[in-house]
């Protein structure tokens, strides 16, 4: 009797092996989606690249491969409330989403701001939520705001492309009367917090300001909304996220730069900045002093806290996975971005595009919870201010890497002189974390948080570099990132490889791992079968 | 403030017409099927175009949709939903719908599936912006199906935001609706990796082994 279980079961076994082995090839295409063309820059507009004005407003050039829609910087620089309705159509936004008015000073730019942002939920695994890669074939769920739009978030539509990581870099002048208004459209409760940004403990009306769900405010349910008011006296590079659960909120993208620029006439502001990244109509404090200006925002991800939007959808099941079950303490980050991309991603809108003997500022800020050291390659820059607080003059150290912890800002000045000191002169350099791990995706080199200081005639037309080592177009595939390429594959394709044995990706190893938990399965089950036989007949 | 919005929306919309069907690579809406006031906007309306398959309008009819999270309260899982899972409506029908949002945030009626020809994008949708209403019309299609309604602000539907419209006899009902499906809205947990999807299928098939087996084994004892 058990001799013919056991038979039985080494058929089983069998079977089960085959079938789950042949399981994942039918799943094999479908996790990461169709592969990406190996193409650095797909090149879908590249009208948006140049310098022009539209509805009044000045767009900077900017020469990379996706640069901002220039009709999205000219309706958050000049108010959605005061361009063209069929402008503003284009852009996706709410005719609500930046309303300026008021010129309170009489000094040629409105000084009441009113911002609405939307709370919107990434690649969170239906049907609904926006699809974001940020780098090929890597797209964790993030939640993250979102200026308001209107109509469809259809895929490739102007909508969808303003829901993205991080949340717009905001720009305000100082005095500006600011009224923020958070539309809860998620299905969490929210807040946000004005972190480092001169703000009024409560409001006009008593509400609490803060954003703090213990000390300030209840948090907004899903479909509620709410404004928070500042008036923001000190200029600097700051910080805004939501402070429910920051544990998780933070880390799952709620954060944004925000930036109060010193007071000037003619001052009329590019209130929200997509993704961070290069201004496209700089203040009149920066163009006085700078050739150009960029938000570099850093984050880091944990993929485990990533997953749990991707694999529940009801909302109290996704409260208790994020704040009950996934621990904050055990967090080991394996995705690093800056700008919301990974590298190569970043290649396509995080250059750092200069012209010999020019001055740059950079904005800095960590908004991951680990410390990086971003290292410049060829340029020891300035640093000017941190957390908004400029240094005094004889503290304005030069370095070639800064350090920030979590929650840090920094503003640096790029000098582009070629006096073996600022710069070493013209070239492709790297910039970079120095903590290794920060510069690979999930432990694949390169990756992470590596940009480029691109001086212009090293830049293509396509906005990508023109580098000289070993051909970049391999790194824009998931198969890459899924370490299915051979590290040294294109400079020694026939040495540092570990040859494939003939069917070795027919059964993969998570396959086998599946086959042999059911063979125990069944194994134990058999056993047991037997055992109770044996019982029933004592 | 609200007047004054209402003010320059109208001079907008004055100007817009004259902004003839101007699509951008697919990406933008044209804009002489979209009417817009302080509290939402209506796109796709449609009141003299017969969708293929009309040869007359047949009749008028009339409903009231209303959305927001308190009709969610029998759906646990749920965070906000329509307050009724179907409308109904013969074919070739003038269906004028008002759209009332209990919510702050907007909430959108979009209807799916509709012929292209008389639709841009197959869709008719009414937007309202915060509490209150707006009102929208348009032909339902000739042919007789279900056609999907839902909220497309991100998310929205996925946490309860869709429900049906029954044009005819229609073509059964849809699933995940709340108040229609008697499971829960979407299914909780996806089997992503190979590994879960590989055990799943060894369990599944192992179990069903040891069925037959048993089986087999009983009947023979039986017969011997």
């Amino acid at each position: 009797m058990i001799r013919s279980d056991l038979r039985f079961g080494a058929v089983l076994a069998l079977a089960i092996v085959v079938v789950t082995g042949l399981a994942p090839i039918g799943s094999a295409n479908g996790e990461h989606g169709p592969a990406n063309p190996a193409q650095p820059c797909p090149d879908p507009h590249p009208e948006w690249r140049a310098a022009q004005t539209i509805a009044e407003v000045e767009i900077e050039e900017d020469p990379s491969c996706q640069p901002d829609d220039p009709r999205v910087v000219a309706a958050a620089t000049k108010g959605t409330n005061n361009v063209p309705m069929r402008l503003l159509m284009q852009t996706g936004l709410a005719r609500d989403a930046v309303v300026k008015t008021d010129d309170q000073d009489g000094d040629g730019d409105p000084d009441v701001i009113h911002i609405t942002l939307e709370v919107v939920g990434l690649n969170e695994g239906r049907d609904g939520s926006p699809h974001y890669e940020i780098a090929p074939g890597i797209s964790p769920a993030f939640w993250t705001f979102a200026p308001k739009t209107q109509g469809m978030a259809t895929e490739g539509g102007a909508a969808a492309e303003l829901m993205r990581v991080p949340a717009p870099t905001i720009r305000v002048e100082q005095g500006d009367e600011v009224r923020l208004t958070l539309a809860n459209t998620h299905y969490l409760p929210h807040t946000i917090h004005f972190h480092g940004v001169d703000h009024p403990f409560v409001d006009a009306q008593g509400d609490g300001n803060d954003g703090v769900p213990q000390t300030s405010e209840r948090p907004l349910m899903p479909g509620e909304q709410r404004t928070y008011d500042l008036t923001p006296r000190a200029a600097g590079t700051m910080f805004y996220h939501c402070h429910v659960q920051p544990d998780a909120h933070v880390l799952m993208g709620l954060q944004g730069m925000f930036v109060v620029e010193a007071n000037r006439p003619n001052n009329t502001l590019q209130t929200l900045n997509l993704g961070a990244g290069k201004v496209r109509h700089r203040s009149q404090a920066s163009r006085e002093r700078f050739d150009g200006e960029f938000d570099l925002q850093y984050q880091d991800i944990d993929h485990e806290l990533h997953e749990i939007p991707k694999n529940h959808n009801d909302p109290r099941v996704v409260a208790q996975q994020t704040n009950r079950v996934y621990d904050d303490t055990q967090r080991v980050p394996d995705y690093f971005m800056l700008n919301g991309r990974s590298f190569p991603y970043t290649l396509r809108e995080s250059l750092i595009v200069v012209e010999p003997d020019g001055r740059y500022r950079l904005r800095m800020l960590n908004g991951g919870s680990r410390t990086f050291s971003i290292h410049t390659h060829g340029h020891k820059f300035q640093i000017h201010s941190f957390d908004g607080a400029e240094l005094s003059d004889g503290a304005k150290y030069h370095r070639d890497v800064i350090g920030l912890t979590a929650a840090q800002r920094a503003d640096l000045v790029l000098s582009t002189t070629d006096d073996g000191f600022n710069s070493y002169g013209p070239g492709v350099w790297l910039f970079h974390d120095h903590r290794e791990a920060g510069i690979t995706n999930a432990g694949i080199s390169p990756g992470g948080t590596i940009s480029m200081i691109v001086y212009r005639e090293y830049l293509q037309e396509n906005g990508i570099p023109s580098t000289q080592g070993t051909p970049l177009d391999r790194l824009f595939t998931a198969d890459y990132y899924d370490g299915d390429v051979s590290v040294w594959s294109e400079i020694a394709p026939d040495e540092l490889i570990v040859p494939t044995p003939d069917g070795g990706s027919f059964l993969s190893g998570s396959a086998l791992a599946g086959g042999v938990i059911g063979l125990v399965g069944v194994l134990l089950g058999a056993l047991v079968s037997t055992g109770m036989r044996r019982m029933r007949r004592r | 403030m609200r007047v004054t919005m209402i003010a320059v929306f109208g001079v907008l919309l004055a100007v817009a017409p004259t902004a003839a069907h101007e699509t951008d690579g697919g990406a933008t809406m044209p804009m002489d099927r979209m009417r817009m006031s302080a509290s939402g906007m209506v796109m796709n309306e449609n009141t003299d175009l017969r969708p293929p398959g009309c040869s007359a309008i047949r009749g008028e009819r009339e409903v009231t949709v209303e959305a927001g999270k308190r009709f969610a309260e029998g759906f646990p899982s749920a965070t906000w939903t329509f307050d009724q899972p179907t409308i109904q409506a013969p074919p070739c029908t003038k269906l004028t719908v008002t759209f009332v949002n209990h919510d702050d945030v907007r909430h959108q009626f979009m209807v799916h599936g509709l012929p292209v020809l008389a639709y841009a994008m197959g869709m008719f949708s009414i937007e309202v912006d915060g509490p209150g209403e707006m009102t929208g019309t348009f032909l339902t299609p000739s042919e007789e199906r279900t056609y999907r309604v839902h909220c497309g602000v991100p998310g929205h539907e996925n946490h309860g935001m869709k429900m049906q419209l029954v044009v005819g006899s229609g073509s059964g009902n849809l699933p995940h609706i709340p108040g229609l499906s008697t499971a829960s809205i979407w299914p909780e947990v996806r089997l992503n990796t190979s590994f879960l999807a590989a055990g799943g299928v060894g369990v599944l098939l192992g179990s069903l082994l040891l069925v037959l087996g048993t089986l087999v084994r009983r009947r023979r004892a039986k017969r011997s």
